[in-house]
């Protein structure tokens, strides 16, 4: 909303310093967030909270502002109200839902001149940021802005019939709107309505038919109090949001309609020179108004701000606020003005108190408080050790947006579990991600292109599907790898890329960290290459898949390079962590024994580790692949491998004589086993 | 005759600088040694041999010139052997280059948000967390924003199709309303996490941004309780030379409701045209208040018996004031020149 200032002054004897009245004006809640000068005077762009509509108004920020310094002159309100119960003419306004409308203040003046305002007047209305339109519309305008209630006015001759219906609209009915946009009706629409035909969607705007202009001779003036959930839907169908809608949807004061009107007929009168022929005036107030009462202890305040506000304070500031207060010796009976509709209980009061008190007098404490239920979050800690292990052997965490595009997310699930969004910002962002790897290749993508060659990253997030109908939300962690991995440097005169071994064996080194086992299994995923595609596995249970994608998708995203990618459940991993009790270690020495062999190339390490395992003799502790070989000299269906094996006891020095006896009989027993050729 | 010896004994001279200077090695000193002086076949022994067959004319010139030469080369030796044996060729020169080894960062939405718990987690909280999908009951109903609540315009909602009143959360509040439906007062918890608003992204606004909201609901909690831990949080993230200031503000889950503004972090209040305050001298960083009674009563807690406070902050903008980031998108683009300006 603007806040002219001067005009403000008409109210109140405030400084009008720029920089004191914004400071003023934020101290009690309403945020200035602009400064616009118009014509030379200072304007104030002012946020007004939705609980606030009263504020939607010159005369209601001016009262706060008296409250706030209650000392300065204040001048309230003051019309003539026109009292008259007139109805020289035959005229009816009938309601059809109290509900939706619980008062309508309806006036016809008639034989009137429409031109346009004089210059003082169109510049006050441009200070609101509003359009001169012309000397009547112009009027309301000004009501609008310096007491907050929306006005109407019609041309009385171009609506039909002696009567005014406010109702629900009926299918088929529709009506063009003062912006000349036409619109079709229904049931969820409140209208006014002449004999025939709505004539204005109720609380929001006008139709174009039945505007002043400067032909208008006879006037028709509405000032009603309308539902704000009713205003509020139909506004939002419309997609429309104008003064009047905004104040009605926040809560119009229901009492002001006929102090209003008499201040429509006074300006209107200045204009005329002439005394106005009013010959109808009604006031439909079909739901009796009930004040809120609100009881307040005296001693509330102080024990719910924590600081000491004397009584006297709280009944000053409450009474400049406009409510009335029934002094019941340790306790008040508040009753609450009708312009404040945001005033419900007790707490509402006190935020009033310390508002105008001053939020600056509140004291800083801290609440002796003791949360009983604490508990460490594990999956805190866990992330915590994931992430600080992964940045320190060179991978950066990134975090992305949740959303991927319908196709993004295709290449990643062949069923179509995924969840969609109904008003997404755009195609590309249509989908909840069901993995985290799109983000990861967007990312890469960008790296590459500013020439980083070696990109390594991580992210912890979710990913969501539905399961059994139901939506699910995973964490998971995932990695990738692509580019150089090795620099060229001085010394070495090489580099090296990644290569789907290299990244296995980074990832892995978490499962080290954290003495976990794993295992990878062969399973074709559609976002793998075939031959790079794996399941990864801890126990029989299945955490994630590693691999290297697909051609299709990394030149989805523009990526020339193979990139190496990991997905992995974070709750399945945080199931593995044990806590370990301290061990000693083995003091006595190692002995080593080197054994070099052919074996048929089809048998995978892992079934040969396995055998090793079963067979290992009680001495051996540890055993390492040095070295591989496939090529010249042996077999085709041979490759050959080089392993160390380690023994040492737990309780003595092992003679040389023992470990050979040990490790011959465990090699003889492997070569029978897997039908070895020793080399 | 002479002359061509002495030619002869040059060249031999020459090659031998050569060569020797390029020794870097006791092995190849050795060798060198060897090739030069061997008793069987060296170069310069050759030389001695063949002085025999020389006239005597010749023979005490030539001798003299060949002498001169095994001493050079023999002193020349010792000399390398000397400086091998010491630590100059040992030396390592330092100031080469290092390898290229990689350097991971992690992002710095992880590191402000750490250390936003971490003050919370001394202060006795306990972190929770919620559900980014969630219901529309959680996320504004239960929070006193009913439908037709015009705060929920501020909040332009992300609506998940196919499910009914299913909705990415707006702010990680329904975490609060979770906890409070599980647990009796005391309640101390903060709830980190990300939040969606149907924003189109620009300088200031990503439709993903992270938040942290804390909550306290115990007896006799009040006003000045949420201001002393907002203070001691903000002393304790920014430094102690921050002042805070409340004002009051909106919010349908709280009331009384503050905004919570923080001397600017830049120019101090003291720049007229400082970029990062506009000259105002404040900073608006927090919302809070009292839980609103209404709240706590949807959550089964009593508003007579108990009361509480809550707050909520968003992490990129406290990490744009804190590291003067220009634009809220890079923290989204994940530029690594980007990422590895925060270690």
């Amino acid at each position: 909303m603007r806040v002219n200032i001067e005009y403000l002054k008409k109210f109140i004897d405030v400084d009008t310093d720029k920089l004191k009245m914004k400071n003023l004006l934020n101290s009690i809640g309403i945020e200035v967030s602009e400064l616009i000068c118009c014509d030379g005077k200072d304007i104030f762009d002012v946020e007004i909270t939705p609980n606030r509509p009263d504020w939607l108004s010159h005369y209601g920020i001016a009262r706060d502002i008296h409250s706030k310094l209650s000392e300065i002159r204040f001048s309230p309100f003051k019309i003539a109200e026109v009292h008259l119960d007139k109805k020289n003419e035959d005229f009816s306004i009938n309601i059809e839902d109290k509900n939706d409308c619980a008062r309508y203040t309806g006036c016809i003046v008639r034989d009137i001149n429409v031109n346009e305002s004089s210059k003082e007047v169109k510049n006050l209305i441009k200070s609101f940021g509003l359009r001169p339109i012309n000397s009547i519309v112009d009027i309301s305008n000004i009501v609008l802005m310096t007491i907050g209630q929306p006005i109407h006015i019609f041309d009385l001759d171009k609506l039909s019939g002696n009567e005014i219906n406010i109702r629900r609209a009926i299918k088929g009915e529709s009506l063009e709107l003062l912006d000349e946009q036409k619109i079709s009706l229904n049931n969820e629409f409140l209208v006014i309505c002449d004999k025939k035909n709505p004539a204005a969607i109720a609380g929001i705007m006008g139709g174009k038919a039945s505007g002043v202009t400067f032909e208008t001779k006879n006037i028709f003036i509405e000032s009603a109090y309308f539902n704000p959930i009713t205003i509020r839907r139909s506004a939002r169908k419309l997609g429309i949001k104008t003064d009047a809608s905004y104040i009605f949807e926040r809560g119009a004061d229901v009492l002001v309609t006929q102090k209003a009107v008499s201040f429509v007929l006074e300006m209107i009168k200045k204009t005329q020179k002439q005394e106005l022929n009013i010959t109808y005036y009604n006031d439909v107030f079909e739901k009796e108004f009930k004040p809120v009462f609100i009881e307040l202890y005296k001693d509330y305040p102080s024990a719910y701000t924590g600081i000491e506000i004397k009584n006297s304070i709280s009944e000053q500031i409450l009474k400049d606020l406009g409510f009335k207060l029934n002094d019941k010796v340790d306790k008040w009976i508040v009753e609450v003005p009708s312009y404040r509709v945001d005033i419900v209980n007790k707490q509402d009061l006190v935020e009033e108190i310390i508002r105008i008190y001053g939020y600056d007098k509140l004291d800083s404490k801290l609440p002796y408080s003791f949360n009983e239920n604490f508990i460490t979050n594990n999956e805190r800690q866990l992330i915590k050790k994931i992430r600080n292990h992964f940045i320190s052997i060179g991978f950066n965490e990134v975090v992305n947006y949740i959303f991927h595009s319908y196709e993004e997310n295709k290449f990643f699930s062949d069923r179509e579990n995924f969840l969609e969004i109904r008003n997404p910002i755009g195609r590309d962002f249509s989908t909840l991600r069901n993995s985290l790897i799109p983000g990861l290749l967007k990312n890469t993508a960008l790296n590459f292109n500013n020439s980083i060659k070696r990109v390594s990253l991580f992210e912890f997030g979710k990913r969501f599907y539905v399961e059994n109908g139901k939506i699910k939300e995973e964490n998971i962690l995932s990695l990738s790898s692509s580019g150089i991995y090795l620099a060229l440097n001085w010394k070495d005169k090489f580099e090296k890329d990644f290569d789907f071994y290299i990244f296995k064996s980074l990832f892995s080194t978490i499962f080290k960290k954290f003495h976990i086992e794993f295992k990878l299994e062969k399973r074709d995923f559609p976002h793998f290459k075939g031959e790079c595609s794996y399941l990864v596995k801890i126990d029989e249970h299945e955490i994630g898949y590693i691999g290297s994608l697909k051609k299709e998708i990394i030149d989805f995203y523009k990526i020339d390079k193979p990139v190496f990618v990991v997905e992995v459940q974070l709750s399945k991993i945080s199931k593995y962590i044990k806590k370990n009790s301290f061990k000693m270690w083995n003091k006595f020495p190692f002995s080593k024994r080197d054994f070099s062999f052919l074996i048929d190339k089809n048998i995978e390490y892992y079934e040969l580790e396995s055998v090793i395992k079963e067979l290992k003799p009680e001495t051996m502790e540890k055993y390492e692949l040095f070295d591989l070989y496939k090529g010249d000299n042996i077999p085709g269906s041979k490759i050959s491998l080089s392993m160390a094996f380690y023994y040492r006891s737990k309780k003595r020095t092992l003679t040389n004589d023992e470990i050979n006896d040990t490790h011959v009989k465990f090699i003889e027993k492997l070569i029978e086993r897997l039908d070895l050729i020793q080399r | 005759m002479i002359d061509e010896l002495k030619k002869e004994i040059e060249k031999v001279r020459k090659d031998f600088l050569k060569e020797i200077d390029q020794v870097l090695s006791k092995e190849n000193l050795k060798k060198l040694r060897d090739k030069y002086t061997s008793r069987k076949n060296g170069i310069v022994t050759e030389f001695m041999h063949n002085l025999k067959k020389l006239s005597k004319e010749y023979k005490p010139i030539a001798g003299k010139i060949i002498n001169e030469l095994k001493l050079n080369i023999e002193n020349k030796f010792k000399e390398v052997e000397k400086s091998i044996n010491s630590k100059v060729y040992k030396k390592v020169d330092y100031s080469l280059p290092d390898f290229d080894f990689s350097v991971g960062f992690s992002h710095i939405l992880s590191d402000i948000g750490t250390e936003i718990e971490d003050i919370f987690l001394n202060l006795g909280y306990e972190i929770a967390y919620g559900f980014e999908v969630e219901s529309e009951y959680n996320n504004f109903t239960a929070l006193n924003i009913a439908e037709h609540h015009p705060a929920r315009d501020e909040h332009d909602t992300f609506f998940i199709k196919d499910f009914e009143n299913t909705i990415l959360r707006t702010h990680t509040s329904p975490v609060q309303i979770r906890y409070m439906n599980e647990h009796k007062p005391p309640i101390k918890i903060i709830s980190p996490g990300k939040v969606f608003r149907k924003d189109e992204p620009d300088a200031t606004h990503t439709p993903v941004f992270n938040q942290v909201e804390g909550l306290l609901v115990d007896k006799n909690i009040n006003f000045s309780h949420l201001k002393g831990t907002l203070e001691s949080f903000i002393k304790s993230f920014f430094g102690g030379n921050i002042d805070l200031r409340f004002r009051p503000g909106y919010f349908p889950f709280t009331e009384p409701s503050a905004e919570v503004d923080i001397s600017c972090v830049l120019c101090f209040g003291k720049d007229p045209d400082c970029k990062i305050c506009k000259g105002t001298g404040w900073l608006e960083i927090l919302g809070s208040g009292m839980v609103h009674p209404k709240v706590l009563l949807n959550c089964n807690i009593n508003p007579e018996e108990y009361s509480g406070f809550a707050f909520g902050m968003g992490v990129e903008r406290i990490a744009m004031l804190k590291y003067g980031i220009p634009d809220i998108r890079m923290f989204y683009d994940n530029d690594i020149r980007f990422l590895s300006q925060f270690g």
